[in-house]
């Protein structure tokens, strides 16, 4: 297979993925716009442009799954929070569930690590 | 290293990020360039964009304008028209004999709706899959018409009345002598009424508790039914199809167009609905009670 159909197939997971893991971020403290894209861009292989989450967090805000406020910093400007919603968690949970089945039944297909 | 370099890199970065946006909707494109611009400031503010080479490698991180702008377009056109949603999973839940508690209450209690309460019980207690024929047919024979064959037994069975003569015969003088009373009783004996009444009214309620005995076992025993939960406000959980909104009309009116046939029809529809749960079933059945009544009596009244 050619490598570009592989992170092809893989950019579109990871988009589709994404937002999952902002709600699971979300899903402990409420945080501010640039600490959590820099807590996404550290997670290996996960955002390759950090500049993208930031239409995907207007959409999840327009679907009501998370919410913002803003609070003043001490440090600079007013920061603008973002906190997952009741209903951002319930979605968050249902994929979590499908997310596991879906990897183990891929893991289970794929060949094995090779050392 | 300058303020000015950095200040120049970030407004250039913000210029193209500007130039590039202007494909998105108005308000789209603000919220984007504030929340870049803000994500910049608090990297200033935290000291991670301190030197020249710290603000490439910020900007770096974020990604080319036009890929971002590309990612908004993405959300806008396709994902934003369909947020994703776990589609319902099926839940066990523990079968209860409802259709037949129906059944039985329509046998006993139902009855006393003429003709019709009875008929409805009939009806629940054959579409059952929990009893075996023959016992349902005990179910129907015992006692035709339940409880209610009473109404039936009161008009049709003549009143113990007693009635009373005096004979007698005139003497040779012509005198009228007046022999002894006799009364004659007619109608059943009171014992007779008595005990008809009471088997009328018991057996249907005995053979009622042994067919509920029965189904409760028999549904302990099954599986699990397995049973998506509605969700409401979405299009596939919706509780009303064709046979739901059949059946509440048939329920409703049907027993003033065709009188006995309609709520039938209806009870079948409710009770064969693939979306209601067995609580709206029940909910159903037992509001049709009144219009199955009403009708009745209209029904009754035209033929008198």
């Amino acid at each position: 297979m050619e490598p570009g159909r592989a992170s092809n197939t893989l950019s579109q997971l990871r988009r589709g993925v994404l937002e999952f893991c902002v709600l699971s971020l979300l899903g402990d403290e409420s945080l501010y716009g640039f600490d959590l894209v820099r807590r996404l861009g550290d997670v290996d292989g996960l955002v390759t442009s950090e500049g993208t989450i930031y239409p995907l967090l207007g959409r999840l805000r327009r679907e009501g799954w998370v919410t913002t406020a803003w609070v003043e910093s001490e440090s600079g400007p007013p920061r603008r929070y973002y906190s997952v919603t009741s209903q951002g968690r319930g979605a968050l949970a249902a994929f979590a569930e499908e997310w596991r089945r879906f990897r183990d039944s891929v893991d289970r297909l794929l060949p094995s690590e090779t050392p | 290293m300058t303020t000015s370099t950095i200040d120049q890199l970030v407004s250039d970065y913000l210029g193209r990020l500007n130039q590039a946006a202007y494909v998105l909707p108005a308000d789209r494109r603000a919220d984007l360039l504030d929340e870049i611009s803000e994500h910049i400031a608090s990297a200033r503010a935290a000291g991670a964009a301190a030197d020249e080479a710290a603000v490439r490698t910020l900007l770096d991180r974020l990604g080319e304008p036009e890929e971002i702008v590309a990612a908004a377009r993405d959300d806008e056109s396709t994902r934003g028209a369909e947020p994703w949603h776990a589609p319902p999973q099926p839940v066990p839940v523990a079968a209860s004999p409802t259709l037949e508690t129906w059944a039985v209450v329509m046998l006993t209690i139902g009855s006393v709706i003429p003709v019709v309460g009875w008929l409805v019980g009939v009806l629940l207690l054959w579409m059952s899959r929990r009893w075996r024929w023959p016992e349902k047919l005990a179910g129907t024979l015992i006692v035709p018409l339940g409880p209610g064959l009473l109404w039936f037994l009161a008009v049709l069975l003549p009143a113990r009345s007693e009635s009373c003569s005096v004979s007698g015969h005139r003497d040779s003088g012509g005198a009228f002598v007046q022999g002894p009373m006799v009364c004659a009783s007619s109608g059943p004996p009171v014992w007779l009424g008595a005990t008809i009444a009471i088997v009328v009214v018991l057996a249907p309620i005995a053979i009622g508790a042994v067919l509920l005995r029965l189904a409760h076992r028999r549904a302990r025993t099954e599986p699990p039914v397995m049973r998506t939960p509605v969700v409401v406000g979405t299009a596939a959980g919706s509780a009303w199809g064709a046979t739901e909104v059949a059946a509440v009309v048939c329920l409703g009116v049907g027993g003033f167009v065709v009188p006995l046939v309609g709520p039938f029809v209806g009870l079948v529809l409710a009770w064969s609905s693939p979306r209601w749960t067995d609580r709206e079933k029940n909910i159903a059945t037992a509001l049709a009670v009144v219009p199955i009544f009403l009708a009745t009596l209209v029904f009754v009244g035209f033929l008198v």
